[in-house]
């Protein structure tokens, strides 16, 4: 994808001001930009909502004992709830849920609860005493798109299933390889998504292993990947690539061409190393 | 009375054959020279020789000189004080004799004091300057030379005193005739790539030799014959001495006469009275001395040589030089590859969670390893350390836990690393360049350095050693790091190559009986070994020494006794003379000598005043006199005796017993020769010597830059690269492989290290089967089927021909036949060779790699290997049996055998075909995955209709029955039919359907009917499993969920109902519930959710009267009891 279709769409993204959900957001967008799929959309909406809770996260985390006994105040008077909390703050809910839940932790005279039950209460609302709370957070957790530990259990998902249609149409091109429990288990530190046991090479560049992006390739997502991912796999295992699944901007092709290859499905014209072939 | 000597040889007094003889042999009859000491001379004659030259330093600005020599007319009185000699300062670093230099105790270009690892590049190199006054002040020159000197100065001569600007511009002919496009030009837009029209330069060019061969005959003429004879005696001496080893520094003298050869002599400041007054006389004795060294000449770099076949004057004095240079120039333009694989792949079998002693220490090596390769890939970019890398290489070492072997490891990956860097890199861009493109990654990589290494001035022929390229990085890493821990493990590393490399074996093929050779394969492994072992040992060097170097380039001689006391009883990391005297022992010497001159110049001025050190460089100077003696073939003898050369001449001053080690002779008879040996083998070539002594380049560098004999006016400095392929190679076959190479690769040393064993055994093996079996029956069936066909033949020429006219008959008879069968024969030897080859190899290598490849090679990778093996040696034997038994051998064998048999007569009146080795790459077979059904609903679209359907009901927008139970069927066929489930999401399946249920009571309780309850109970207590939520259905958050519904009652019973279908299917147990009844209470709800509560725990309690023993306690009852008690609450 070119970069100013994705600058146009981020710029549609943006000029929605207040608080719009998701499913509006993506409808306006399908309906802006017909032509991209509302994967591609949907991917690339996310990332900017992640971006700007980059921004914002810690300093509403900062305000977790503030937001905690706003809400209280609040609901003791049955005016708000957490999502409209999140709404109005322009912050995830499902993040405002931990925070707040957090804050509680924080307070609680028992002292024992700690992140990790935290993040359980968010997985399991019924773990939860505070019955409204509970609900609160359930809602929270259920209507946000990107963050909480349904969204991640989601985009897990479709990540575990692009890896396994990778595999899938590897197995069926009869290229061998090892996947990433095979090579945890040989007690590698660094594992790609696919490890070609014999590389293959693509438009005459040599690949060693493949890892699959069920997101869109942003420069800002590719250039984190590589920097905490991709380079890590280069050092140890040699040039590889990079299939987002979604789409990429054209302009991440060029930023780590030496090491890198990068597509958006599983190249078509693959050739396999056939040392007969030579004369 | 060296000059006497000299006097009398030049006036034929004393022969100059008598002179050639003694110098090569030491004996002679002649009664003057039994008097002198052959050595002494040596370097009487070669001070002479810079004395009569000494007007270079004048003449050239870009000499590299120190000291300049003075004006001498007549040879310059010498001393055969070994200390007077070194310190002689009249020889300049091109001009003086070996033993002196400049770079004395400077042998490094770094500055220990820069932390920040910046480089110093200018610091020690030698800036071209001129002769100044200057110079006069400070020279030792006796009181008639600086008599002389002074009276030589011209104040208005232009070489003294050059006008400003007055270099060496060129003016480049502009043809004037062509207005026109002049004129056109001047109307455009001014182009900065196009330069004006100029005559066409070939016909300048060949206009401007023509006229300077015409020029050089006339001179030839002139010159007189006395300063001929001369010259060519000088020329003769000097020949002699320079092919006998008898100068210290070879490169020094090649230097010194490519400085005359190119030296230019204006007509006014000529000099009729000196030998070298004139530049007749200096070229035409530069170009009679260098055509004496042609045997070594040919051995320098390409490009020096074509410009050495250039020199008008070269083809005019020694045209056999010049022809023979010329017709080995196309031959060598070859090019050295190396390994491509620039990054240091993960050594599975080292680096893996077992070998390191805690899960921590692995964790922190993976860091150490990937902010290094960050490192190389930021400093790649900017080319020196950032105050923000600078910060990255110290935390490198402050992780924690800090364990040895964490440093062990990252030590050995920096060696590698840096080898790989250093010797094959920047070919890495070029190996992920896409092959449209028909990329050289040699011209690529020389277009990359010249990019980011600044350009170079003349350095001499000596230039210290520097850290240039990729080797800064390594350098500077090493000194930002200063960890003492790293930079033991580091030594460890180093001193563990560099043995490794030493003690390499290099193979051999024995082409006749004692006569051996080396395959190209073996050559490029020679080259890179050695290349290696130079520069782990220059970093070892410097590793080892930094901390010993001084920021003074003198010490005092007590500062210096006193470190030597002590560290005189520290062992040292390499005994240099025993590995030296091993090297000459084994004739391992082009191996060992560049790694080792490297190592030693690298020596701080203590520790070359060490025993074990002023050992080695009296061995160093002993061998090469002895070379000569070695009888090494020409390209391994020059790169010996430069690399010593270079190395002595950088430490003369260093060690006092240099000189006498030069002086002494050895009985060099007893040198043993062993043809086997990396010494004998010719190994090496032009471009290999080039490589290993990277300063024979300044020879070009001074070519090119006073090019005015040579007939192309292009500098070779200014050449355009272009790093595109000349040849078309195959895409696909360079493709193919360079996969093959990179799978090799990337695989571990231990691999390769067998993959290249199984090659030589099998090579072998297949060698000696086919040779045995296939070829010898096959030429015995050729013999035959030839012996046959004459004989039939025979039968019917006619029996009245005489001896010679039946053979001639039979001949002419059989010669279609002959060339015809010798053509099928070979073909036919071809194929089946390679067919029974592909047989024999393949049938032994997958058993062989099977048993001596770890088990972490799997199946595939072992039959890829196995290919792979049998193509390269099938590659060899095809190459082999078309040069032993190729269709001109055939055709000879065919042609004798019918000329043998046709005597025979007249007398008594008489290949590895392919095979189908579709030995596919089969998929590995224990994937175990269950039964992946791609129409079932991905586990993420099936979380996502879950949530819709909740968030639906949130909504209060109803939900049919059908998609309710839809859900059901998508998350079991989720669980069973696909693989790409993840625990994530099927522990999320558990909550998510006890909420759907939850939800479903709460906002349409009507639908929450038996059947669905136990569908949802089916589904718990089927593939998805129980959920651990209904341990906590009561729990406030569900309660909460019916005390808000409307109307609550229908709720509750369908919460009943639930419970009901839960009990039944045993997913609750009554002590559960009773568990979780009691903790409702325990919160304040309102009164109308308590009294529904109270129904539905009497409800309970009347479904389970206590049959099956599996009973509710007491405590249901008494919980609504407890109920009812709370509506009869005062004020309720």
């Amino acid at each position: 994808m070119k970069k100013e279709e994705v600058d146009q769409i981020i710029r549609a993204i943006n000029s929605q001001k207040g608080s719009t959900c998701s499913h509006t957001m993506i409808v306006f967008l399908k309906n802006s930009f017909p032509n991209t799929s509302e994967q591609t959309l949907r991917s690339i909406y996310s990332q900017e909502v992640c971006r700007k809770m980059k921004f914002t996260h810690g300093r509403h985390k900062a305000k977790g004992a503030e937001y905690l006994k706003k809400y209280m105040e609040e609901r003791s008077v049955g005016k708000s709830t957490l999502l409209t909390m999140a709404a109005d703050l322009h912050f995830s809910p499902a993040l405002l849920a931990k925070v707040i839940l957090d804050a509680m932790a924080c307070d609680s005279s028992e002292g024992t609860k700690t992140k990790c039950v935290t993040n359980k209460m968010l997985r399991d609302t019924s773990l939860i005493d505070d019955r409204i709370l509970a609900q609160d957070v359930h809602l929270c957790v259920l209507s946000d798109d990107h963050y909480g530990p349904l969204s991640d259990s989601i985009s897990h998902s479709f990540g575990q299933q692009y890896e396994h249609t990778l595999g899938l149409q590897l197995m069926e091109k009869q290229i061998p390889f090892l996947a990433e429990d095979q090579l945890r288990e040989l007690g590698l530190d660094k594992t790609p998504d696919i490890k070609l046991e014999v590389p293959v090479a693509v438009d005459g560049f040599v690949i060693h292993w493949i890892e699959s992006k069920a997101l869109f390739g942003s420069e800002e997502w590719h250039d984190r990947f590589v920097k905490k991912q991709l380079s890590a796999y280069w050092n140890r295992f040699g040039p590889g690539l990079v299939i987002y699944w979604y789409d990429y901007v054209d302009t991440i092709k060029s930023m780590h061409e030496k090491h890198l290859m990068v597509a958006n499905c599983l190249p078509p014209d693959i050739v396999m190393m056939d040392p007969l072939k030579r004369p | 009375m060296y000059a006497n000597i000299l006097d009398k040889t030049l006036s034929n007094e004393i022969l100059p054959d008598d002179v050639e003889n003694w110098l090569r042999s030491r004996n002679t009859t002649n009664k003057f020279l039994l008097e002198v000491n052959q050595i002494e001379f040596v370097i009487y004659f070669l001070s002479y020789l810079r004395g009569q030259a000494n007007f270079l330093e004048t003449k050239s600005s870009t000499t590299p000189s120190s000291t300049p020599v003075k004006g001498t007319h007549k040879p310059p009185s010498f001393t055969l004080d070994p200390d007077s000699y070194q310190g002689k300062p009249r020889r300049s670093c091109s001009r003086k004799l070996p033993l002196t230099s400049d770079n004395k105790n400077d042998h490094s270009s770094y500055d220990a004091n820069d932390t920040q690892g910046r480089r110093k590049v200018q610091q020690n190199r030698p800036v071209p300057q001129s002769f100044n006054l200057a110079s006069y002040i400070v020279t030792k020159t006796s009181q008639r030379e600086r008599k002389n000197a002074r009276a030589n100065i011209k104040l208005d001569s232009n070489i003294e005193f050059p006008e400003i600007g007055s270099g060496k511009k060129r003016i480049k002919p502009v043809m004037i005739s062509t207005p026109s496009k002049c004129q056109q030009q001047e109307n455009q837009a001014p182009n900065p790539f196009t330069s004006a029209p100029e005559v066409s330069t070939s016909d300048v060019a060949l206009e401007r030799t023509l006229l300077k061969m015409e020029c050089l005959k006339v001179q030839k003429k002139d010159m007189p014959k006395v300063c001929l004879d001369e010259l060519t005696t000088l020329s003769r001496i000097y020949s002699s001495i320079l092919n006998h080893d008898l100068e210290l520094n070879f490169m020094n003298e090649v230097y010194f006469l490519t400085e005359l050869l190119c030296v230019q002599i204006k007509p006014e400041e000529e000099k009729a009275s000196e030998m070298f007054g004139n530049s007749r006389n200096c070229t035409f004795f530069a170009a009679k001395t260098l055509g004496s060294l042609k045997n070594f000449i040919e051995y320098l770099e390409p490009a020096t040589l074509k410009l050495f076949c250039e020199s008008v004057v070269l083809e005019e004095v020694c045209p056999e030089m010049v022809f023979k240079l010329r017709k080995i120039l196309p031959a060598m333009q070859t090019r050295p590859s190396f390994n491509l694989n620039a990054v240091i792949g993960t050594q599975v079998e080292n680096e893996n969670r077992k070998n390191f002693s805690s899960p921590d220490s692995f964790q922190v090596y993976r860091k150490q390893r990937d902010t290094f390769y960050a490192l190389l890939e930021a400093w790649d970019s900017e080319r020196h350390f950032t105050k923000v890398l600078v910060k990255e290489v110290s935390a490198i070492f402050e992780w924690t836990p800090k364990e040895p072997e964490n440093f062990a490891y990252f030590s050995r990956l920096f060696v590698s690393q840096l080898i790989s860097s250093c010797i094959g890199d920047g070919l890495k861009g070029a190996a992920a360049t896409p092959l449209q493109l028909q990329v050289d990654p040699v011209r690529l990589k020389k277009l990359q350095e010249r990019l980011v290494t600044p350009a170079k001035a003349l350095s001499g022929p000596c230039p210290p050693p520097e850290f240039s390229g990729w080797e800064e990085f390594f350098r500077d890493f090493i000194v930002i790091a200063s960890n003492c821990s790293f930079n033991s493990h580091l030594q460890d590393a180093f001193v563990c190559r560099l043995h490794a490399l030493n003690n390499s074996k290099f193979k051999y093929v024995e082409l006749q009986s004692n006569v051996f050779s080396a395959e190209d394969e073996t050559k490029a492994k020679f080259l890179a070994c050695v290349l290696s072992a130079q520069l782990v040992a220059k970093f070892l060097g410097f590793l080892q020494f930094l901390p010993y170097r001084s920021m003074f380039k003198k010490l005092s001689e007590y500062i210096i006794l006193e470190q030597l006391t002590i560290r005189e009883k520290v062992n040292p990391v390499i005994n240099t003379h025993d590995t030296l005297a091993t090297a000459a022992k084994n004739c391992r010497l082009t191996v060992t000598v560049p790694w080792l001159c490297s190592y030693l110049v690298q020596m701080d001025i203590v520790t070359l005043r060490m025993p074990y050190v002023q050992s080695t460089i009296s061995l160093l100077a002993s061998l090469q006199r002895s070379l000569s003696c070695r009888a090494l073939p020409g390209a391994s003898m020059l790169l010996v005796r430069l690399n010593i050369g270079w190395c002595l001449t950088i430490l003369g001053d260093a060690c006092p017993s240099l000189f006498e080690a030069y002086r002494s002779v050895n009985n060099f008879q007893n040198i043993l020769k062993a043809p086997k040996n990396p010494d004998y083998l010719d190994m090496l070539d032009s471009k290999s010597v080039s490589l290993v002594c990277p300063f024979v380049s300044e020879l070009r560098s001074l070519l090119a830059g006073t090019a005015e004999n040579v007939k192309g006016s292009l500098s070779i400095g200014s050449k355009h690269i272009t790093p595109i392929a000349a040849e078309s190679v195959d895409p696909a076959l360079q493709l193919e492989l360079q996969l093959e190479e990179s799978f090799i690769q990337t695989q571990p040393s231990s691999v390769r290290q067998t993959l290249t064993f199984v090659t030589e055994r099998l090579t072998s093996l297949n060698s000696d089967f086919l040779e045995t079996d296939i070829i010898n029956p096959t030429m015995h069936e050729l013999d035959a089927q030839v012996q046959a066909k004459v004989r039939s033949e025979a039968n019917c020429l006619d029996p009245n021909l005489e001896f010679s006219g039946k053979i001639a008959s039979l001949k002419q008879k059989l010669a279609g036949w002959s060339s015809s069968t010798a053509e099928e024969q070979s073909a036919f030897l071809l194929e089946k060779c390679l067919k029974e080859a592909n047989l024999f190899i393949l049938n032994r290598c997958g058993s062989l790699l099977k048993q001596l490849l770890p088990r972490t090679v799997s199946e595939i990778q072992t039959n890829a290997f196995a290919l792979i093996i049998c193509k390269n040696i099938c590659a060899k034997l095809k190459a082999s049996i078309q040069t032993n038994h190729g269709l001109k051998t055939m055709q000879k064998r065919v042609k004798d055998c019918v000329e043998k048999t046709a005597k025979q007569i007249a007398k008594s009146a008489e290949s590895v075909a392919k095979t189908d080795l579709n030995a596919s790459m089969r998929l590995p077979a224990d994937r175990k995955e269950p039964v992946h059904l791609e129409s079932a609903l991905s586990p993420a679209f099936t979380l996502i209709s879950i949530k819709e359907l909740i968030l639906q009901m949130i909504n209060l927008q109803p939900v049919a029955v059908s998609k309710i139970q839809s859900v059901f069927t998508a998350v079991e066929r989720a669980i069973c039919h696909r693989a790409d489930l993840l625990p994530d999401a099927y522990f999320m399946f558990k909550p998510l359907t006890v909420d759907l249920a939850i939800w479903i009571v709460a906002t349409q309780p009507e639908t929450m009917t038996e059947d669905l309850t136990n569908n949802f109970c089916e589904v718990w207590s089927g593939p998805l499993g129980r959920p651990d939520q209904l341990d906590r259905v009561f729990c406030p958050r569900y309660m909460q969920l019916l005390c808000d519904s409307r109307p609550q009652k229908k709720s509750f019973t369908a919460f009943k109902t639930l419970l009901r279908g839960l009990l039944a299917a045993n997913l609750l147990t009554p002590e559960g519930v009773e568990q979780q009844a009691i903790g409702v209470v325990r919160i304040e709800w309102p009164q109308e959710f308590l009294q529904m509560y109270k129904l539905l725990v009497e409800d309970i309690c009347k479904d389970r009267p206590g049959s099956d023993g599996e009973s509710f306690t007491a405590l249901l009852p008494w919980l609504g009891d407890y109920c009812s008690d709370l509506d009869n609450l005062p004020g309720d």
